[in-house]
């Protein structure tokens, strides 16, 4: 078949097809890349569940009973002695009945049998409550009081607290509050990872949260770009029929 | 490069809608007023706290006491354990929340009873106190419509587990108040402005039953195969880009090159852009090219003739035979203006 090249002025018909694959081609050469970092992080948050992710799996929650408790400390003396007494809690401390109580900010542990004050609890005890509390197998490799500037992974509200490191799978880490004797964090590398995963995610890389500018870019062009696959994807489908 | 072409396409026809449905609710996420979607337009956040009369309050070792003996007398019945007493309050009366099974979180199951702080009597969070704690908590100008018991779970808190009672108002927001059975707790606050970003939550997580988290086998699955789709597409881009396929037309110069037919005679002269390549490049200038798959290198059917000593490529290797290939065969959407003098339409 011979052709005939007829020299015309008027533009060439516009192609769908065309215009479609340039705008997918060009936009995936900028946003390829948050594509594979969307799909790779949003692959780690379904595939692990959020409980073991939360480090459920690291506590025992053990549930000790009051029941038979001696508790010979009123909640009257209490309330004599600490007015201000807020949130006011008889439950336990390792083996003995305690009261916890929140006076202003802070975290108050009395005995409850004794009155004593308990609070803030010692190394000896932060550890045995960790020891307790905790599910693995492995030794406790390190223990530090933290009372400022709280790594990422701890709430400031918290603090003091002591942070006591296992020997584990996964470096799991029990923060016990050193004012309440309660465990106040629990964390494993995969949460860790986790809190950077979702940071990368939402394209959240100076704490301003799902509702920056960088994502709004990357989502409204990257909808375009899926958009675009998806047309492509119909031409090349019904192509095949075709031929 | 055809395995992962194909791969690409198949990825994309399983995921791809929902491909798009992530990055419309990820793009509904970041545009969304996140006030509204908490839920909370009408929600007062703080309680007043009631005075309490310390001479009248029983002691919680009392309560202790009654259930040990309780126990001893009743053999047959498990033990019940008390893990913890809280003295807290409900409206304006002063309680005790007995904890018999402590939980890790307070919306996982939990088990309470709640007593009367002065007289030790116990007190049931029924339909009337519900509705009243309720609407303790609210600010609207809605009335209460109805009150219904919820055994297990509901779609407003799908992560909650515990019984609750919910409070529905008849304001323009349809607000739904939800209080535990167990403990009188204020669950939490919902509204049409809550539901409306659920919706999309549940469309990115592809939570449609209603689970409350995102580790559904549905979305695993997905997930996978969308891992595949983004690796398959990256692979794809740097490849065109190392065959030059990425190039600005503007800064770039023209040349003329001549056409020839099958035949090899002359057909005239066409100015090309050296960096648009010649598929789209002859097709500007009218000249149809047959193309099927409209410049993907996927289905071979703009074949031209060039010189044998045309640089060859992944794609042209996969489409053209190498005899093809040794006559100067290539692909047109896979060529650039370079050195070329001459194109030979052939088709
Ligand atoms: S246009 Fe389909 S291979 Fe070139």
């Amino acid at each position: 078949m011979q052709k005939e090249v007829i020299k015309q002025t008027t533009k060439p018909p516009f192609s769908l097809l065309k215009a479609t694959r340039k705008t997918h081609k060009w936009l995936m050469l900028f946003l390829g890349v948050q594509f594979v970092i969307w799909s790779v992080t949003g692959a780690y948050m379904v595939f692990f569940n959020i409980d073991y992710i939360h480090g459920d799996t690291l506590v025992k929650n053990q549930q000790v009973s009051l029941v038979d408790a001696n508790v010979n400390f009123s909640i009257k003396a209490l309330l004599r002695q600490y007015p201000l007494a807020k949130k006011i809690e008889l439950s336990s401390f390792l083996t003995k009945p305690v009261y916890r109580f929140k006076v202003g900010e802070d975290n108050v542990l009395l005995d409850a049998n004794s009155g004593r004050l308990l609070s803030p609890i010692t190394k000896i005890d932060a550890v045995a409550v960790a020891q307790q509390e905790y599910t693995g197998e492995g030794d406790i490799v390190s223990i530090s009081l933290i009372t400022e500037n709280p790594p990422f992974e701890l709430r400031a509200s918290v603090l003091p607290a002591w942070r006591i490191n296992f020997d584990d799978f996964a470096e799991p880490t029990l923060y016990v509050s050193a004012t309440s004797g309660k465990i106040v964090g629990k964390r494993h590398e995969f949460w860790r990872l986790f809190d950077w995963i979702f940071r990368f995610h939402v394209m959240d890389y100076q704490d301003s949260e799902v509702d920056n500018n960088l994502l709004f870019t990357f989502s409204f062009f990257g909808l375009l770009a899926g958009l675009s696959g998806l047309i492509l994807l119909y031409f090349r489908l019904s192509n095949k029929r075709a031929q | 490069m055809t395995a992962i072409k194909k791969i690409h396409k198949w990825a994309s026809l399983i995921v791809g809608l929902q491909v798009l449905i992530w990055l419309g609710s990820g793009f509904y996420f970041n545009l969304m007023d996140h006030t509204k979607a908490k839920g909370t337009q009408y929600r007062i956040s703080n309680v007043q706290p009631v005075n309490i009369e310390i001479e009248r309050l029983i002691e919680p070792e009392a309560l202790l006491k009654k259930q040990s003996e309780q126990s001893k007398n009743d053999q047959n019945k498990s033990t019940i354990t008390i893990v913890s007493i809280t003295l807290s309050q409900l409206l304006s009366q002063p309680i005790y929340v007995i904890n018999q099974n402590r939980a890790l979180y307070p919306h996982f199951l939990n088990e309470y009873t709640l007593v009367d702080a002065y007289s030790g009597k116990e007190v049931i969070i029924d339909a009337e106190k519900a509705e009243k704690l309720a609407s303790a908590s609210y600010k609207g100008p809605g009335e209460v419509i109805n009150v219904s018991f919820l055994e297990n779970g509901n779609d407003d808190f799908p992560k909650e587990q515990n019984a609750t009672w919910r409070v529905n108002y008849d304001d323009e927001l349809n607000t739904s108040i939800y209080i535990e059975v167990g403990s009188g707790r204020l669950v939490g606050h919902s509204n049409d402005d809550k539901r409306f970003a659920d919706f999309f939550f549940m469309l990115h997580f592809m939570d449609y039953g209603m689970e409350g988290n995102f580790n559904s086998v549905q979305i695993i699955l997905f997930a996978f195969i969308t891992l595949w789709l983004t690796l398959t597409g990256f692979i794809w881009t740097i490849e065109l880009a190392l065959n030059g396929q990425y190039q600005f037309t503007l800064f770039s110069k023209n040349r003329a090159v001549k056409l020839l037919n099958k035949k090899q005679q002359p057909l005239g002269e066409v100015i090309l852009n050296a960096h648009t390549n010649l598929l789209d490049g002859l097709t500007e200038n009218n000249i149809n090219i047959p193309s099927v798959c409209g410049g993907g290198g996927t289905c071979g059917s703009c074949r031209i003739l060039l010189s044998p000593a045309a640089p060859i490529n992944q794609a042209e290797r996969e489409k053209l035979s190498v005899s093809q290939l040794k006559k100067g065969y290539r692909l047109s959407c896979q060529q650039f203006l370079a050195g070329n003098k001459t194109i030979t339409l052939v088709n």
